[in-house]
């Protein structure tokens, strides 16, 4: 279908669906990326105890995506939202390099879970305005995104409070994320 | 587990029943690094903060080693504030203070270090002692205020004390009432488990049939009888201390689109400690708001509605909007999960509390245009975009 679209010239014309899971250790940033997004601004945020979702438009692509809490004790309740799901987006706080391995197990963990097996990861290296963040090349390293076989990822330096960054994760998404024809 | 329960037990020492910065009652929160327990609105401003400034955990639903808790017990509401607050000379916002107002505070608070002492040191983030604990010395307590009361007659209150010697700390008790205070709330503070006791005991009596449990629901609920004395057995004490106990839920969007019911039941062994497996207390949606007239917005998500008064306001403008219709509450609450496909555009936007259009927020305050989450960084303090953000890579390399 895409194929065929794609040769009408169509291809930017017709409307995409995407559902995404928007997932992190708490107080990455997660909710934080996701109402600038939305909103275009940046929201006092609270801790997210559950979830936020929103659908975000970007061009024909509308990108339905859950934001959902990242405290310890929460984080067994991700994978209830992974079914269905074509795409991981993982917010790092890169200012935080204390908690980077504890990062990257949880990204491998759910990595593991069957139901995301499709799905792409796009990592948000967030928080690159802080004086101590990390550069994505060195997150890349610390969450052994080089050992994920036979899986598209992607990570993008951002920084939620000033947008730096976001659109440029949400083009690679654009790009490789599989979406299906709007409902 | 067991740490956790022991940085819990510290909520009921003097001091740490309300909110460090805020004064709310029963923080629920806490930085792990200030050595503070905040509440729940509190916490959201030290976030932002970034975790080399303030490190924050939930007291319910994180994991604590040993380690902070050690920081939480030897620091403390009372001694981190007569760090923090040494040189604060003005009324501290409280509780019903914009989030701006307390946004500015927190961060003149915790990371201009405008009221610390002199030198700023002792700061607990980086290794500093309280200059005085108010646990660790019982009987110290009431000579030294008296001590720091007598310099206070005769020179004059800003001068600094005539010995000599007198350094930093010494400085620290003239010009902070807090210090001179709270060894008298050590003293008191020394009682609680033997003051507190009796009272456990005759709430056990004369509410509940079972002594065992109803002690660790005053463990759990600290400063005041809980709203509901029904502690249900141990394993779901965790739980109701989620929902009872913290301001969190009365006070502001805590949870907003709450967690599905499905996973409860599928929850694993684990589960317990977080609540979410009550399918009764479905946090979420349309529950009419449990909110308290300062603090709406409970119900709905929770970026949006940061400030009490406008999530009231939203609530009483658009009861409609913001909680879940019916279908969809349970559409959802069902569906979680086995992923349903959730409902596309029009109704996606009030999930989660969703799906305010942007403009009714900003008009309220409570999202700021950019810059106040980190005010006195104007954007061109970014290096250009191709500097700070290199692009990012996927595993064929950088890409731009």
């Amino acid at each position: 279908m895409g194929a065929l679209f794609s040769l009408m010239g169509l291809d930017g014309w017709t409307k995409l669906d995407a559902r995404l899971c928007m997932v992190g250790l708490d107080a990455a940033g997660k909710t934080t990326i996701l109402y600038k997004l939305k909103l275009g601004e940046v929201v006092t945020t609270i801790p997210t105890i559950g979830f936020n979702v929103e659908a975000i438009e970007y061009g024909n692509l509308t990108l339905t995506v859950w934001d959902i809490g990242g405290q310890d004790k929460i984080r067994p309740l991700w994978r209830h939202y992974y079914s269905d799901t074509q795409g991981v987006i993982f917010v790092v706080d890169s200012n935080d390099r204390d908690r980077l391995s504890q990062a990257k197990d949880e990204l491998h963990g759910l990595l593991d879970q069957f139901e995301l097996r499709d799905a792409v990861v796009l990592v948000y290296a967030n928080k690159q305005d802080l004086p101590n963040a990390a550069p994505a090349a060195q997150l890349a390293e610390a969450l052994q995104l080089s050992s994920l076989r036979g899986r598209k990822w992607y990570i993008q330096a951002c920084c939620a409070t000033t947008g730096d960054g976001l659109y440029e994760g949400l083009d690679w998404l654009k790009e490789n994320c599989p979406s299906k024809p709007a409902s | 587990m067991a740490v956790r329960k022991k940085v819990e037990a510290l909520l009921k020492l003097p001091g740490n029943n309300e909110c460090a910065d805020c004064t709310a009652p029963k923080p629920n929160w806490a930085s792990a690094s200030c050595g503070v327990f905040v509440c729940f609105n509190c916490s959201g401003l030290h976030r932002g903060l970034g975790t080399h400034l303030s490190f924050v955990r939930s007291v319910n639903l994180d994991e604590w080693t040993e380690k902070q808790y050690k920081k939480m017990k030897e620091w403390g509401n009372l001694n981190a504030n007569a760090y923090f607050e040494a040189r604060l000379d003005k009324k501290k916002p409280d509780q019903h203070a914009s989030v701006n107002e307390m946004n500015r505070y927190i961060r003149d608070k915790y990371e201009m270090g405008k009221w610390v002492p002199d030198g700023g040191e002792g700061d607990p983030r980086r290794g500093g002692k309280p200059s005085r604990s108010p646990r660790a010395a019982a009987p110290e307590p009431t000579p030294e205020p008296r001590k720091a009361a007598k310099p206070r007659v005769k020179v004059s209150s800003r001068s600094k004390p005539k010995p000599a010697a007198a350094p930093a700390p010494d400085l620290l008790s003239f010009d902070a009432p807090a210090p001179a205070a709270e060894p008298a709330f050590a003293a008191f503070g020394q009682a609680p488990p033997q003051q507190q006791a009796p009272f456990d005991a005759f709430g056990t009596q004369a509410t509940r049939a079972a002594p065992s449990s109803s002690f660790d629901a005053f463990a759990g609920a600290p400063a005041a009888p809980p709203p509901q004395p029904a502690p249900p057995p141990a394993s779901n004490d965790a739980i109701l201390s989620m929902f009872n106990a913290p301001p969190a839920m009365p006070r502001g969007g805590p949870m907003p689109g709450g967690f599905p019911m499905q996973p409860a039941p599928s929850m694993p062994p684990r589960g317990p400690p977080m609540g979410f497996s009550q399918p009764p207390r479905p946090m979420g949606f349309g529950q009419p708001p449990m909110m308290q007239p300062q603090q709406g917005f409970a119900a709905f998500g929770q970026a949006r509605p940061p400030q009490p008064q406008q999530g009231m306001m939203m609530a009483r403008q658009m009861p409609q909007q913001m909680g879940f219709p019916p279908q969809q509450q349970q559409q959802i609450g069902m569906g979680m999960g086995y992923a349903p496909r959730p409902p596309m555009p029009p109704q996606m936007g009030m999930m989660g509390g969703g799906s305010m259009p942007s403009p009714m927020m900003s008009p309220r305050g409570m999202m700021s245009p950019r810059g106040m989450m980190a005010p006195p960084r104007p954007p061109s303090s970014m290096p250009p975009k191709q500097d700070s953000m290199p692009g990012g890579f996927g595993p064929n390399g950088f890409t731009f």
